[in-house]
């Protein structure tokens, strides 16, 4: 057996094991706001999140960013059972994107925080509209966050 | 020790010093002198302590970090058992302290010998800072002003430990900065240890002299000095050493046209090791006069002078050579 200490970065992800059972287990909370994840639901947006991660070069190496928008956005006032997982599953493009454009300086609860109120304010609750018509002005909003800049 | 480790199947050769503890592994690993269970508990301890690293880097702020952060803070890592092992200056017991002793117990000395290495570049910084040279050599001004600096306020023992973390272009006595094998503080360690020197060698002569020197040998190459990435000392000790030879007062660094004529005569048929020999012989006095480590470390120089001055004398370019007080470009 050869020794390799090249870390397996490439994997996606380090720690998160358990995210399937992590993932299902915030249906107690979100069931309060009528909304569930099914075990399909769950696998896919493992599936999806190992995607991102990869394609953003990074590697996940705390808490899940899919339960962490999953926390967030259970509480939008636009998101509904139907939509719910393929909503969660398109902000993880969107929330890699904004982080990026933070140049990592803001932590992944601000950058949620602001794409949290660009849905809800902004965007109407679209994520189409989020992804096409208002992503760059989002980004903005992320820059300037990042920069410590007031937005009127 | 076990025989097996007294007697081990590679050499300090077959390592790879800018990555040490992996390269140990790897050997260790195709010789069978590590059992598949230690292989998986270092790997595993490695990536604990990689994920803690992590997560202090983003102050668990942040759930990722981009790949390429990622492979700074793994290097780092490794980089810290890099210094222990190499610490320890014997192969075997680098081989016996990986075998036996726990990654964390091996991390945790490496990082208090970073911080130990900080503490003694800065003294070191400190004695070539007080004799430094006040010459617009500009890479050198460089070195001397603010990449010292720099090194201190970027550089990060637990996050960033293999970089240096500043830009250094002004090369040693002997060695081009980017030739240097060593990594991150002890770089910088061995690089200021190796200015501190030059200076205090420097400081054997006078500012006029030594700028008199320089103007001389930018003329070698049509320019001025200062458009030049060079080493100060080499020149002056190429100088010196040639005066040695021409058995000049102690500290003589000019050389007139007629002590080349003398050096075509007197050292014509030398060879190199004549040479060598010559010099080793004529530089003895200077042991007395320079510090032990000084004189050390400019005899590391000798045998690259006696290879240029055997070369300059053969082939009649001691002018493209020696810094000459009242040479007649060509």
């Amino acid at each position: 057996m050869s020794f390799e200490l090249t870390p397996k970065f490439t994997g996606g992800k380090l720690i998160n094991a358990n995210l399937k059972a992590e993932i299902l287990a915030t249906n107690e909370k979100s069931a309060e706001y009528g909304l569930v994840l099914t075990e399909q639901d769950a696998a896919m947006l493992v599936q999806t999140g190992k995607e991102t991660i990869a394609l953003q070069d990074r590697i996940e190496i705390g808490k899940s960013i899919t339960v962490k928008l999953i926390e967030k956005f259970m509480q939008s006032t636009y998101i509904s059972q139907n939509d719910y997982a393929d909503t969660i599953a398109a902000l993880l493009d969107v929330f890699y994107e904004a982080k990026e454009e933070s140049g990592d300086s803001l932590t992944d609860d601000e950058v949620i925080g602001i794409m949290f109120d660009f849905f809800e304010k902004e965007s109407g609750g679209s994520i189409e509209v989020l992804q096409t018509r208002d992503m760059d002005y989002l980004c903005r909003k992320i820059r300037y966050a990042a920069d410590g800049i007031a937005e009127d | 020790m076990s025989d097996i480790i007294m007697h081990l199947p590679f050499s300090e050769s077959d390592t790879d010093i800018q990555n040490y503890t992996a390269s140990l592994l790897r050997l260790c690993s195709v010789n069978g002198l590590i059992p598949e269970k230690r292989q998986l508990e270092i790997r595993s301890e490695l990536d604990s302590t990689f994920s803690e690293t992590a997560e202090q880097y983003t102050k668990a702020e942040s759930s990722t970090i981009p790949l390429k952060i990622a492979e700074q803070l793994y290097s780092s890592v490794l980089y810290q058992c890099d210094v222990y092992l190499l610490s320890l200056k014997s192969l075997s017991k680098a081989v016996e302290a990986l075998l036996n002793i726990s990654v964390k117990t091996i991390i945790s000395s490496g990082r208090i010998l970073i911080l130990q290495m900080i503490e003694d570049s800065k003294a070191v910084f400190r004695k070539a800072y007080e004799k430094r040279l006040a010459l617009p050599a500009c890479e050198y001004r460089y070195a001397m002003d603010k990449a010292f600096d720099d090194f201190l306020r970027n550089y990060s023992a637990r996050f960033d430990a293999r970089n240096i973390c500043t830009s250094i272009d002004y090369p040693l006595l002997n060695t081009a900065a980017y030739d240097m094998k060593s990594q991150g503080v002890m770089f910088i360690l061995e690089y200021y240890t190796g200015i501190m020197l030059e200076n205090e060698f420097c400081s054997y002569f006078s500012e006029k002299d030594i700028a008199d020197t320089l103007v001389q040998y930018g003329k070698i190459y049509r320019c001025k000095y200062t458009d030049l990435l060079f080493n100060i000392a080499e020149v002056l000790l190429d100088n010196m050493l040639t005066a040695v030879l021409l058995n000049k007062p102690m500290f003589t660094l000019s050389i007139s046209d007629k002590d080349i004529d003398k050096l075509y005569l007197q050292y014509g048929n030398y060879s190199e090791n004549d040479i060598l020999s010559a010099v080793k012989k004529a530089f003895q006095p200077y042991t007395e006069k320079l510090s032990p480590a000084l004189s050390e470390y400019l005899k590391m120089h000798f045998e690259k002078f006696s290879c240029e001055l055997c070369k300059g004398v053969l082939n009649n370019t001691l002018g493209n050579f020696l810094a000459v007080t009242t040479l007649t470009v060509n």
